[in-house]
């Protein structure tokens, strides 16, 4: 088969991130099949697409398309070279009718006047001709969001797409729309369309693809055919082996329970449940960790747990008070206290200085302030002891932290937390970005913590993090959890599969080796 | 509450129109002639103020710079047949000056346009400015130019002629209600329906409306954002400046000091509340030109015993409650949502527990 895609030694490098997004990655796809690509976030797969489509440009290296040397400076070069992009956060406006938004830019017209049965009539001939019902004059606004990517991709289709680039397709799709889904893409693949399927999801890339190939931290590591592989190779491949963070903590001793969250139902993006019945409970003097592949609902859940995000149904008690529509003040003076997982834009405050951020949860509470002043002198003094306790390098009182590095502002952060003791402390991602210094005091001061009393709520998708901390490990796939298992007898690979929605009972036939 | 309108949102919606076009009608039937002739003149401004907002904000620019752009219209405007010395009555034609002071709005709005999208100077920061700016020039021009303190009016200054439909004219009721007004008036009826059809007809408007609401969308077809942003911008400053024009030309024949006096802001008000629609926009701007209108002939009845301050405020009243009325309106569409979300999702997790119950029963 001819080489659809043919990238060569792209490197991409961003200075602003300091990330080496892609290093030297080869990437080739054959005409008319489904390739997946896969990896976790931040692999680079994303990076590596937007590169195709001319949406980023890369530092070095050669694409050719259709076996052409082809220089992609701008989206509209990818569509003239016939690549088609369904991003993940479908770009369509939502007042517009399906048939406006598959024709916006292209409107057929006379004179600059548009007539909206002929475009009703072009976009019928369309999806019948590919096979795909649509309701030319539906608002996509009030269409399914299955629906609204099926816009996206005849949108392809009608600008001449030959090579079809999906972003995580299935993320925002019920199980039945993921299924059709796969229909139209083997229909696509059948007629000599060529389909690259970005996913973190591997029973997906089992269904769906012909080939896969796999990221890790912007290296391509494989390519295989897809019946060469099953999804325990895909995840170690796309995983790696990695020094494994070893801690020293003691068995935990729990307490009463401190949260409980009972069959939460909390909204995403797109109107979609990001977190779908989810419960569980935290007790005092114990890690509970969860685990998952980002974006299946974590975030959301540990917004509705912080007060950041509505509960739309179900249930959250801290410490037996009810505290489903509690604001956050509330929580947080029951014994909240929260480690954002974006410490640069919520954990702190990055245009101010080092006594604001510290002071920002009790301000108002004595001696800090009086009848509504500020008081400085016991502001600086609780800066100091941070400082102190939680060895701030280079923090000073009174001083920015916006020069502070990663790991000395999330000890800021975990300072200001910890300060007054709280029952429930909740962590997303406490370690991202982070070296290893930083990583380690980060683990000891949260298993210190529990050992004080406190219940933690860990979340991170760092699978070695969930393993060395937590006492017992809930899995979330799709707004659900899976399963909750005890850490002593959980391992990387049973973890695997109910990342991957598995199940342990019954292993996914997709799984087994074909 | 919010479950009823839910379930009959059509019905409501239907019901709201019907009791609009009565209460319209009713309106109409008991109030009298001269205040209804004056309320059309009033809103005038407002027709055209509120188109040149929405235009804007359709193509994604929250355009608060209209009082500026009103009022160096109405300045433009009344410099253009400025001409001491000619015989009163036989200066230029005031219609020159609504011309010269669209071509000014506009090109201020393409001043406007090239310093928020090429130079990328704060939006609100850049509004104020041009707002503060128009105010204080005019002022000192009128000083510098005419020797004018506080009014610029001259005998040669000829208010904008009249327009007597035919046919209408001579039909009872409808004639003096719909004939007799001055040309802009009659402009700014033809511009709703010009911006209607550009909006909602052409493919330009298309454009302009998909950068407005989603301008990735947009970018990622190829649609250059900021050029429609600029045409838009453009096109609003010229409707803006022939507001002003009107209030100048139209009613007093002069120009005063700050004559805009909030008219611009109110504008804005008028685009929202009417969800950027621009015959919504003008049915509301018909019912501002009524509360001020009102304001007037209520002053003038002896009959009448309230504050005469408080009359003088029935716009900004009106204003008010229209800006309560649309917040109201926002959360009450997001409520209505995150019920809908927990109902329908809601009911699907309880069969899901309910499925798993029952087959662990078996």
């Amino acid at each position: 088969m001819p080489l659809a895609v043919d990238m060569r030694h792209i490197r991409k490098f961003f200075p602003s991130s300091s990330v080496l997004a892609c290093d030297d990655v080869d990437f080739a796809v054959e005409q008319g099949e489904v390739h997946a690509l896969v990896g976790e976030n931040g692999a680079g797969k994303t990076t590596l697409m937007n590169i195709l489509y001319g949406l980023v440009a890369p530092d070095a290296g050669q694409i050719f398309v259709h076996e052409k040397l082809s220089h992609i400076a701008h989206p509209n070069d990818a569509i003239k070279l016939g690549i088609g992009m369904v991003h993940q956060h479908f770009k369509l406006v939502p007042s517009f009718t399906i048939a406006q938004n598959i024709l916006l830019g292209i409107e057929p017209n006379q004179a600059g006047f548009i007539n909206n049965n002929d475009e009703a009539d072009i976009v019928r001939r369309l999806s019948e001709s590919f096979g795909l019902p649509v309701n030319p004059n539906a608002r996509v606004a009030d269409v399914s969001v299955g629906m609204q990517q099926r816009v996206e991709i005849l949108k392809t289709l009608q600008r001449n797409a030959q090579i079809l680039i999906l972003d995580e397709p299935t993320a925002v799709l019920t199980p039945q729309e993921v299924r059709e889904l796969y229909t139209v893409i083997r229909k696509l693949a059948d007629d000599g369309r060529t389909v690259i399927l970005i996913t973190h999801k591997l029973l997906e890339v089992k269904e769906a693809a012909d080939r896969v190939s796999i990221m890790r931290r912007g290296r391509m590591v494989a390519t295989h055919s897809v019946a060469d592989v099953t999804v325990r190779e895909m995840a170690n491949l796309m995983v790696g082996r990695e020094v494994i963070l070893r801690v020293d903590k003691s068995p935990a001793t729990p307490g009463d329970v401190v949260l409980k969250a009972d069959n939460l139902l909390v909204a995403g993006a797109g109107g979609m449940p990001a977190v779908f019945g989810v419960s569980l409970e935290v007790r005092a003097g114990e890690i509970l960790g969860i685990a998952g592949v980002s974006g299946n609902g974590q975030t959301e859940l540990v917004e509705a747990i912080t007060g950041l995000r509505p509960v739309e149904g179900g249930t959250i008690s801290l410490l037996g008070q009810d505290i489903t529509h509690a604001s956050v003040r509330k929580r947080r003076e029951i014994g909240l206290a929260h480690v954002p997982e974006d410490r640069m834009e919520v954990g702190l405050n990055l245009k101010t200085n080092l006594d604001e951020n510290v002071v920002v949860t009790h301000y108002q509470d004595d001696p800090y302030s009086k009848r509504g002043i500020l008081r400085l002198p016991p502001i600086r003094k609780l800066a100091q002891q941070i400082v102190d306790a939680f060895q701030v390098k280079s923090a000073r009182v009174g001083e920015e932290i916006k020069t502070l590095s990663g790991g000395n502002l999330q000890k800021v952060v975990l300072g200001r937390e910890l300060y007054g003791n709280p029952r429930l402390l909740v962590v997303n991602q406490p370690t991202r970005g982070l070296d290893v210094g930083s990583i380690e005091f980060v683990h000891r001061t949260l298993i210190e913590e529990r050992d004080s009393g406190a219940a933690i709520l860990l979340v991170s998708v760092e699978l070695d993090e969930i393993l060395s901390l937590s006492d017992r490990i809930a899995v979330m796939f799709r707004g659900r959890i899976m399963d909750v298992l005890d850490a002593e007898a959980a391992n990387e690979q049973d973890i695997g599969v109910l990342m991957a929605g598995g199940s342990l009972e019954t292993e996914p036939a997709a799984a087994q080796k074909v | 509450m919010i479950e009823f309108l839910n379930t009959y949102s059509r019905q409501v919606r239907i019901g709201l129109m019907i009791a609009g076009i009565l209460v319209v009608l009713l309106l109409l039937v008991s109030l009298p002639m001269t205040l209804l002739q004056s309320s059309i003149r009033l809103a005038t401004p407002y027709v055209l103020g509120s188109l040149a907002a929405l235009l804007a904000s359709r193509a994604g620019v929250l355009n608060l710079a209209i009082e500026g752009k009103m009022l160096l219209g109405a300045f433009v405007a009344v410099v253009t047949v400025y001409q001491p010395g000619v015989l009163p009555g036989q200066g230029r034609d005031p219609i020159l000056g609504v011309l010269v002071a669209a071509l000014f709005g506009g090109g201020l709005g393409l001043i406007f346009a090239v310093l928020y999208l090429r130079i990328r100077i704060n939006l609100v920061i850049l509004a104020l400015a041009v707002n503060l700016f128009v105010a204080n020039a005019t002022v000192f021009f009128m000083r510098v130019l005419f020797g004018a303190f506080g009014t610029l009016a001259d005998p040669s200054i000829r208010s904008l002629s009249t327009l007597q439909l035919p046919i209408i004219h001579n039909m009872p009721f409808m004639g003096p209600l719909l004939s007799g007004y001055q040309i802009v008036v009659y402009l700014a009826w033809v511009m709703v329906l010009v911006v209607w059809v550009l909006l909602f007809r052409t493919q330009f408007g298309r454009h302009i409306r998909a950068v407005g609401e989603n301008r990735e969308a947009a970018e990622s077809v190829g649609i250059n954002v900021t050029r429609v942003q600029i045409f838009a911008l453009t096109l609003s400053g010229m409707l803006a400046g022939m507001a002003g024009a009107f209030l100048s030309l139209g009613v007093l024949s002069q120009f005063v000091e700050n004559m805009v006096s909030g008219r611009g802001w109110t504008s804005i008000t008028i685009s929202l509340f009417a969800f950027e629609q621009p015959v919504g926009a003008f049915f509301t701007a018909l019912f501002f030109g009524l509360a001020e209108a009102l304001s007037f002939y209520l002053q003038s009845r002896p009959e009448v015993n309230l504050p005469p301050d408080l009359l003088l405020a029935l716009p900004q009243i009106a204003t008010i409650t229209a800006l309560v009325l649309v917040a109201l309106r926002i959360r009450a569409a997001e409520l209505m949502k995150r019920r809908t979300f927990a109902q329908q999702f809601g009911h699907e997790l309880d069969k899901l527990r309910r499925g798993v119950l029952t087959s662990g029963q078996d």
